[in-house]
């Protein structure tokens, strides 16, 4: 064959390729739409209860050096962690190239005690590298809830974590087996060194503020934003929650989370 | 009994550094286009340059080889060990084209077709990765169309510029078509 078919030839197979990715493309775009008419199928349901409280006592969060969980700068108070998979990401990047969203939350407590602070940790796709919303100057975000119930007993199954640049915290499953001697599900957070992995992630009220701030409120039912300003890809999310009571037998955490298109 | 080797040390010495250029210019330079693939305008070049230069079968997977081994233990990307896969994909491609076209990488056609091919093959695994690794299909199919494009776009512009580049060198007499220097 002649060279000048040769490059027309491999320049018709570029075209199909472009073509069927065009093809595939509008199937599942139109299949999306179809699910999404329908009902919510990225819909994504947690429960957490006073067990699920597995880290702590402890005044600080996991980080590369240790945050604080209260409003403020310093790690203080005694408080009770635990984490949930939200079971949706949110996507940055360049809005005119890509479907850039943001995570719901909302989430209903019932008897909560004392505070409870919201916070986000996200890991990269591929890799242990992990984010989370920052605690202190610009770009500060956070969400606090506070209840009236009485508080419980010390959870003894909860031990604190160990200070360092890797975490492995428990995640609250609610397929989570009933025996207490069988494992956990876990995952590891790795953060690779001071200052990063601080402004990627970030908790809002008002997805349009994607940068987010600190929200304090006594409602035990209401619902944020988790925003992602990064360009890489966020494998998983996750959310902490930290109360600094004890808290009751009758405590009960029930979050419904799903993905959020932007509007923009 | 002394058995030659496929490649002769030169090409090795030559290939490997070419490999460890798409990684340094990989990790150095970024563009903040926020464009899917606009790396690959610049990655592709080493690649067609060195398989231009040693034309042989399997110069750009040796390349991309090297450059996924170095970007897998060293670099700074998402996909960190499974980034092999994506750059070795990329000097497979270029390999193929090369063949198909008897090496004229100094010709622009053949160089858009190879830059734009190694560079869409590059994505195709890319999202092969990501849909192994547990990432949401939906997410990362929608816009799988444009993201070709613009793949093909910076691809075969990368492409142009090394079949220039290849083209300069073989008329300045720096290097001949089919002439590289063996180590004996």
């Amino acid at each position: 064959m002649e060279f000048g078919r040769r490059v027309i030839l491999a320049v018709g197979v570029l075209v199909v390729v472009i073509a069927v990715s065009f093809l595939i493309d509008t199937v599942v775009w139109e299949a999306y739409l179809q699910n999404s008419a329908s009902s919510d199928p990225l819909l994504h349901t947690a429960t957490v209860d006073y067990q699920d409280f597995r880290h702590g006592p402890q005044s600080w969060r996991p980080y590369a050096t240790p945050l604080a969980i209260g409003p403020g700068n310093l790690p203080s108070g005694n408080w009770y962690l635990a984490f949930v998979e939200l079971g949706a990401v949110p996507v940055g990047g360049n809005p005119a190239l890509s479907r850039t969203g943001s995570v719901q939350v909302d989430y209903r407590f019932t008897d909560l005690a004392g505070t409870a602070s919201f916070c986000v940790y996200g890991l990269r796709a591929g890799d242990g590298r992990a984010w989370t919303n920052r605690q202190s100057g610009y770009g500060t975000c956070g969400y606090y809830v506070s209840g009236t119930a009485a508080p419980g007993d010390p959870p003894r199954w909860a031990s604190p974590l160990q200070e360092g640049d890797r975490y492995v915290v428990e995640i609250a499953d609610p397929l989570r087996p009933v025996d207490d001697d069988l494992p956990r599900d876990t995952r590891t957070f790795w953060f690779e060194r001071v200052g990063s992995g601080l402004d990627g992630l970030h908790i809002t009220t008002d997805p349009a503020d994607r940068r987010g701030r600190v929200a304090e409120t006594d409602d035990l039912e209401g619902s944020f934003y988790v925003t992602y300003s990064g360009g890489n890809v966020v494998g998983s999310l996750f959310l902490m929650v930290a109360v600094d009571q004890p808290q009751p037998e009758g405590f009960e955490l029930r979050l419904e989370s799903r993905f959020v298109e932007d509007h923009r | 009994m002394k058995q030659s080797s496929y490649f002769s040390l030169y090409e090795i010495a030559l290939l490997s550094l070419f490999g460890a250029l798409v990684f340094v210019v990989r990790m150095a330079i970024k563009i903040p286009l926020h464009i899917p693939g606009n790396s690959g305008v610049l990655w592709v070049l080493p690649v067609i340059i060195g398989t231009a230069l040693v034309r042989k079968p399997g110069a750009g997977t040796y390349i991309g080889i090297v450059s996924g081994l170095l970007a897998s233990f060293f670099g700074l990307e998402a996909l960190h060990v499974f980034d092999i896969f994506k750059y070795t994909a990329l000097g497979v491609t270029i390999d193929l084209v090369s063949m198909a076209f008897g090496y004229r990488l100094d010709h622009p056609a053949v160089g858009f077709v190879a830059g734009a091919a190694g560079n869409m093959v590059k994505m195709v695994v890319n999202y092969a990765v990501h849909l192994f690794l547990g990432v949401q299909g939906t997410f990362i199919l929608i816009g799988i169309g444009v993201s070709s494009v613009t793949h093909l776009v910076f691809g075969g512009l990368g492409g142009i510029l090394a079949a220039l580049i290849v083209g300069r060198l073989y008329r300045a007499g720096v290097v001949h078509q089919g002439d590289v220097p063996d180590e004996s």
